[in-house]
């Protein structure tokens, strides 16, 4: 019993910071018709942010999040501006190769400048007991915000003015227009909000996890599980197709290996495809 | 179809015939005296001719772009070895089954994974080389495992060299051959418009396995003639991404869907590597993301196809003015 | 003397509540040209995509009952590629053609169901563009075509995999009166080539001139089929139209 908690906590805390990383892919998908290669750079980026910014703040990396939010905001809108403008709504191909020559740049530079060696952000030592499992005290934290970040970002598209514009475009882009939303602003935000998204996935997983430039092209993949588990484009599901992939990478690498568990993700991938391409929350 | 072949044959003018003749003589000659270093460059060439020629076949010809194209090459590779390994067969023989059993396996998932639109069978390509990898690793016994397998040698560098630059010729031929018949036009209707394509009679679904297999038979025999070379692979070198990528980049660099494009790209890349950024590993794949970014906003068709339409340009400018 | 060449049976479709087919029956013989007009909704492309076959990836436009025999075949079930081996040709609503293609290339894919040269398929495209009017355009790609040279393109391409019939979904949508007056023109012409010809239409005037028999469909049921003459008086056609769009200036 002890162990399935544990597994349970320990996927569910996975899973939340996939969600978070997700979150953002699924929105510039939806919204833009963009699939972002680069999203995982995003993360590591927000890694090293974290990493840089952690001595400054005197020790508490999470107050690195809102700072580096407008931070990585920036970067996402002049990313938008200079670059992926071009591509929005062209074949989805062009995206994807698009943005794969801005990962593989943000990638190479990032070694140049950081070199290859790993590193983390040590913060908290020391574990919660929960019933009478031990769970490391970064973890729990790093799970808790993410969730909330997630939720924080679910109710902003659901309740807010902006958040029906983001929606409306990512319904039907033309109807959009015609109802006054300018869908340019609206493309530009909505890759600011995935840029922080993703940069706070990495700020997060810093504190968990080791981490060197390479670290982004590990998450991307289970990323793009979780976006087509939950259905492109739908934030919730993504919440959602996170916290299950999460959970199910975990009881796989306790069940037979954790090498293989890293399969998990891809396997959902090719398995969701088959049976229900719009996955779990998307629509036909 | 076999006629309109033969014609595209006759239409080889004298101007190529005697290029491919010097080609190959030049590549005899090589056998025999070149240098190993050249040898082992033009091999690379060669095994990215095959690479950028085969997936032109489903990426560019048909439209289905495959993220996961190095899943043929590392199983090809993979093949190869084990049957040789555990199976005592000489390696002609394994050559040629690794080529087979891969097109089997091509054949296999084509099945459901063609169904995918394209974006979706594009990731799932990219899943399912990441799932052979873990998969080519657990199964250690078979395999080897993470620490990969090792061959005897059994066949020398020059050899391989002649071997893969044979592949390339016979699949940039086939390529050339194969235009303007009812298969290649049949991908083309499919790739511009499925649903119409259909309502034309072409059979989608078997055209699509098709190209899809012949994608596949080829990439595997380069890793096959690849692992006799250098014998040694591992999973991590076998299924790595970053081929896959390279393969992608550098045709539509030279220019996706055409028969040169999948030449010129490889020919120049690795030419320009070689000879500039060997020696700034990481500022060279900076360069190499930044040229990909350029290349999609300006040159979406690829150099070569954007020069040809420049020079098409050019000439009716020309003539309006005369 | 002449057969039937298409027979419905009891066609239906339902998607979620909403009832799109609802039992429709008609034959066809051959060599005649008839029309299947309805205001909007009343599910006549839903049924022609059903009888033809067609099935955009991920959907399924099979029929929920009923049966479709062409030639005496039944086709219900075929995919679109056999169904267009079999003979039966289409042409979309939305003009689907093969984009970066030029005008004798889309037409010669057509040719290539019947032929398996391509060279040879070049050639009968070139009649072909000949018979549609549009040989001044042999080489230029689909995407530079006007709206009206892209239907004519269209039913070149359906007339290149040489059909003995030919639907037409709403094809004169878009055109203006002189471009609807040439294709019908056209129409009339390759019936009389022998083609039996169906006509899918929302607009009932496009369609009296040339029709030697009209169906009517409202809301998924067939409420009239009859020579044109007797439909514009059919009091319940009359109705299904009121305030719709029978009156089109």
């Amino acid at each position: 019993m002890g162990d399935f908690l544990s597994i349970l906590i320990s996927g569910l805390i996975m899973g939340s910071i996939y969600a978070l990383l997700a979150g953002g892919l699924t929105l510039i998908w939806g919204v833009m018709r963009i699939v972002n290669l680069a999203h995982g750079e995003f993360l590591m980026l927000g890694c090293f942010a974290t990493y840089y910014l952690f001595g400054a703040l005197g020790g508490i990396p999470l107050l690195a999040i809102p700072l580096l939010a407008p931070v990585f905001f920036l970067l996402g809108a002049v990313l938008y501006i200079v670059v992926v403008r071009k591509i929005v709504n062209a074949p989805e191909l062009m995206s994807m190769l698009l943005t794969f020559g801005v990962s593989i740049f943000i990638i190479n530079i990032s070694v140049l400048v950081w070199s290859g060696e790993m590193r983390i952000v040590e913060y908290l030592t020391g574990s919660f007991e929960i019933g009478n499992v031990l769970i490391s005290k970064p973890r729990i934290v790093a799970g808790a915000v993410a969730v909330s970040i997630s939720l924080g970002m679910y109710l902003f598209l659901q309740k807010t003015k902006i958040g029906t514009a983001i929606r409306a475009v990512s319904y039907d882009k033309e109807i959009a227009e015609q109802c006054g939303i300018n869908t340019n602003l609206i493309y530009m935000l909505v890759f600011g909000i995935g840029t922080v998204l993703g940069a706070s996935a990495g700020s997060l997983a810093s504190t968990i996890f080791a981490f060197n430039p390479l670290i982004g092209q590990q998450f991307i993949l289970k990323a793009f599980a979780v976006t087509v588990l939950g259905g492109m484009g739908n934030f919730l599901g993504a919440l959602i197709g996170a916290l299950i992939i999460g959970v199910v990478e975990q009881v796989f690498a306790y069940v037979l290996d954790a090498q293989i568990s890293a399969a998990v993700a891809f396997v959902v991938i090719i398995a969701t495809l088959l049976v229900r391409p719009h996955g779990i929350m998307g629509e036909r | 179809m076999v006629e309109d072949i033969l014609r595209n044959l006759g239409r080889l003018g004298w101007p190529w015939r005697i290029a491919v003749l010097l080609l190959v003589a030049g590549m005899v000659l090589f056998y025999f005296t070149g240098s190993p270093y050249y040898q082992s460059l033009f091999l690379a060439i060669a095994m990215y001719v095959v690479l950028c020629s085969s997936w032109n076949i489903i990426s560019g010809i048909t439209g289905y772009v495959s993220f996961g194209h190095v899943a043929f090459w590392g199983l090809g590779a993979y093949i190869t070895a084990v049957l040789i390994v555990k199976l005592s067969f000489s390696w002609p023989l394994a050559l040629l089954s690794s080529g087979l059993l891969t097109g089997v396996f091509a054949a296999l998932i084509s099945y459901p994974i063609l169904k995918l639109s394209e974006v979706y069978f594009a990731i799932s390509m990219l899943a399912l080389a990441e799932t052979v990898k873990i998969l080519v690793a657990y199964f250690r016994g078979l395999t080897g495992g993470g620490g990969g397998i090792y061959l005897p040698p059994l066949i020398r560098p020059g050899l391989a060299f002649l071997l893969m630059t044979i592949l390339a010729l016979i699949v940039v031929l086939m390529t050339y051959v194969l235009q303007d018949t009812k298969f290649f036009k049949s991908l083309l209707a499919i790739n511009n418009n499925e649903l119409a394509a259909g309502s034309l009679g072409i059979d989608t679904t078997r055209r699509k396995t098709q190209a899809f297999i012949l994608s596949a038979v080829f990439p595997a025999m380069a890793g096959g003639i690849y692992i006799l070379n250098v014998a040694f692979i591992d999973p991590k070198t076998a299924f790595d991404i970053g081929m896959t990528l390279n393969t992608i980049m550098m045709t539509v660099f030279g220019g996706l869907g055409t028969v040169l494009g999948p030449v010129i790209g490889p020919v120049v890349f690795m030419l320009l590597s070689e000879t500039l950024w060997a020696r700034f590993p990481f500022i060279h794949k900076a360069i190499l993301g930044a040229i990909i970014v350029l290349l999609v906003i300006f040159l979406p068709r690829g150099i070569l196809t954007s020069l040809l339409r420049g020079v098409e340009r050019l000439r009716s400018r020309m003539r309006r003015a005369t | 003397m002449s057969e039937t060449i298409l027979q419905v049976e009891g066609l239906s479709k339902h998607f979620g509540g909403i009832v799109a087919n609802q039992d429709i029956t008609f034959s066809v013989e051959e060599g005649e040209i008839i029309s299947i007009i309805g205001p909007n909704g009343a599910g006549k492309s839903t049924l022609f995509k059903m009888i033809c076959g067609v099935r955009p990836k991920g959907s399924t436009r099979k029929p929920d009952s009923g049966t479709v025999h062409f030639h005496g075949q039944n086709i219900t079930m075929l995919p679109a590629h056999k169904i267009c081996h079999l003979g039966l040709a289409l042409v979309f609503q939305e003009t689907e053609p093969l984009r970066a293609m030029t005008a004798i290339e889309n037409v010669a894919v057509g040719s290539l169901v019947r032929h398996d040269s391509y060279h040879e398929a070049l050639e009968r495209g070139g009649h072909i563009l000949e018979r549609v009017g549009l040989s001044h355009r042999r080489d230029s790609t689909a995407t530079d075509l006007t709206l009206a040279e892209l239907k004519r393109l269209e039913i070149g391409r359906a007339l290149a995999t040489e059909p003995s019939l030919l639907m037409l979904d709403e094809t004169m949508a878009g055109l203006t009166l002189n471009e609807m007056q040439e294709a019908l023109d056209l129409v009339r012409r390759i019936n009389r080539e022998g083609i039996t010809t169906i006509l899918i239409e929302h607009v009932l005037e496009a369609v009296m001139a040339v029709s030697q028999r009209i169906i009517v469909l409202d809301q998924g049921r067939k409420i009239a089929d009859e020579i044109p003459a007797a439909v514009v008086k059919d009091p319940t056609v009359v109705k299904a139209y009121l305030g719709g769009e029978i009156n089109n200036a």
